[in-house]
């Protein structure tokens, strides 16, 4: 949902790319057509009804037991990019099933660079030997939501002369590392870093460096403390901080190990709720789908095994009364 | 005040995120490391004929004319 809704914040820059979207689920046309209409969405929303197309490619997400009704039928979410002559340039599936990658994040993966804009906080800073260090928060158009993957780009550009270091290094030595010292919640994998070049230091041998300009990116999202996907007392801004260890030489001498800290205050943006389970979440957006309809479709056409429809609105009552009654239940009221 | 420290631990998965659901419901169940992706990059993007939410009928190699694309396979717009 808040993908959806953000990938249509994003379309402009979709054609700016040359990059056709869609997206495919396994609901039924009716409810598409009602998102679609809530959310004024102009891109191809697909009803692969029955989760065709989804075992075609073998993404049914098999956790989900025939059972669970009418929860079966989805997909690990993910995306693929296809060039121009229809062949996948990329694909993008993340490990949590409620992290998804932003629009930007797909941009970049079909054109396999990192494409800043001016929209996101930023800030820059040099340190006393001429190199300059700039954090960039990228995707979301700048802002933070729960469910969406941003990225934290660090870019460092070296004056003439001067390099950093990749892993490993000998003794002695400290290799280019970066750590997010806050907000608590706000998680990482690890580091993307641009390709190094070889440098043969006599006495020590082959190293890996950076030079000139070097883009590093940490793929981020938020946890429940900052920005809740259930509760509506997200704060309005998060403040991150990076610190990037590093050590400069040149072909002469090294420098002194330093640590440089940068800071972005990111706003944080409202989460968007489905309809059915989340639009009983204090905060989450729903939309006019009618619950009974969407039922009985998903049970009429076959695709979980109800043996009727009350079968499938029991379990949804069942799910959305743990989280009425649940501890959630008791947080959200505090 | 930061409200996740009274969320029942079951409902917090590893990645920190908060559901209706417990953790180890099949629809929360992180992807194993050997979890199937679908095509593979480099290979030819299947073909698929789907009716979107516009009323159109979308053959996708045809529709996107030459174009690149993203397919995004996403859970619902539903729930």
């Amino acid at each position: 949902m808040t993908q959806l809704v953000e990938l249509q914040a994003a379309l402009p820059k979709f054609a700016e790319a040359g990059i056709r979207l869609y997206a495919i689920s396994y609901d039924e046309i009716g409810a598409l057509a009602d998102f679609v209409e809530h959310h004024e969405i102009t891109f191809d929303l697909l009803a692969d009804q029955g989760s065709k197309v989804i075992r075609k490619f073998g993404i049914l997400n098999h956790y989900v037991t025939p059972e669970q009704v009418p929860y079966h039928g989805i997909p690990f979410p993910g995306t693929y990019l296809i060039d121009e002559d229809g062949d996948v340039s990329a694909k993008v599936f993340h490990r949590s099933l409620a992290q998804r990658e932003s629009a930007e994040g797909l941009i970049d993966a079909a054109l396999g660079e990192i494409l800043l804009r001016s929209e996101g906080p930023t800030t820059a800073h040099a340190d006393d030997s001429g190199i300059e260090f700039s954090l960039t928060y990228h995707g979301g158009a700048g802002v933070l939501r729960g469910g969406t993957m941003r990225r934290l780009v660090i870019r460092v550009d070296l004056p003439e002369g001067l390099h950093i270091y990749d892993e490993p290094v000998p003794t002695g030595m400290v290799a280019t590392s970066f750590t997010i010292v806050g907000p608590e919640g706000l998680r990482s994998l690890p580091v993307e870093k641009p390709p190094t070049e070889s440098l043969d230091l006599p006495g020590v041998g082959e190293l890996q460096v950076w030079s000139d300009t070097a883009d590093f990116a940490i793929p981020v999202w938020a946890a429940d403390e900052i920005a809740s996907l259930v509760r509506a007392d997200n704060p309005g801004y998060v403040n991150i901080e990076v610190d990037i260890t590093y050590q400069a030489c040149d072909d002469q001498a090294c420098r002194l190990p330093r640590t440089e800290r940068l800071a972005v205050d990111v706003p944080v943006g409202s989460y968007v709720g489905p309809a059915l389970g989340g639009g009983g979440m204090p905060g989450a957006a729903t939309t006019s789908m009618d619950t009974g309809k969407w039922l009985g479709e998903m049970v009429k056409r076959g695709i979980a095994a109800a043996p009727d429809a009350d079968a499938a609105v029991a379990y949804l009552h069942r799910t959305r009364d743990t989280f009425a009654a649940g501890p959630l239940g008791d947080s959200v009221t505090d | 005040m930061n409200m996740a420290n009274d969320v029942h631990a079951e409902y917090v998965d590893e990645f920190g995120m908060v559901g209706p659901l417990p953790a180890s419901d099949g629809q929360r169940q992180p992807l194993d490391a050997d979890a199937p992706t679908g095509p593979e990059i480099g290979s030819r993007f299947p073909d698929f004929t789907l009716p979107s939410a516009s009323g159109r009928t979308v053959s996708f190699h045809h529709d996107r004319a030459g174009q690149r694309a993203a397919v995004v396979f996403y859970r619902s717009a539903v729930w």
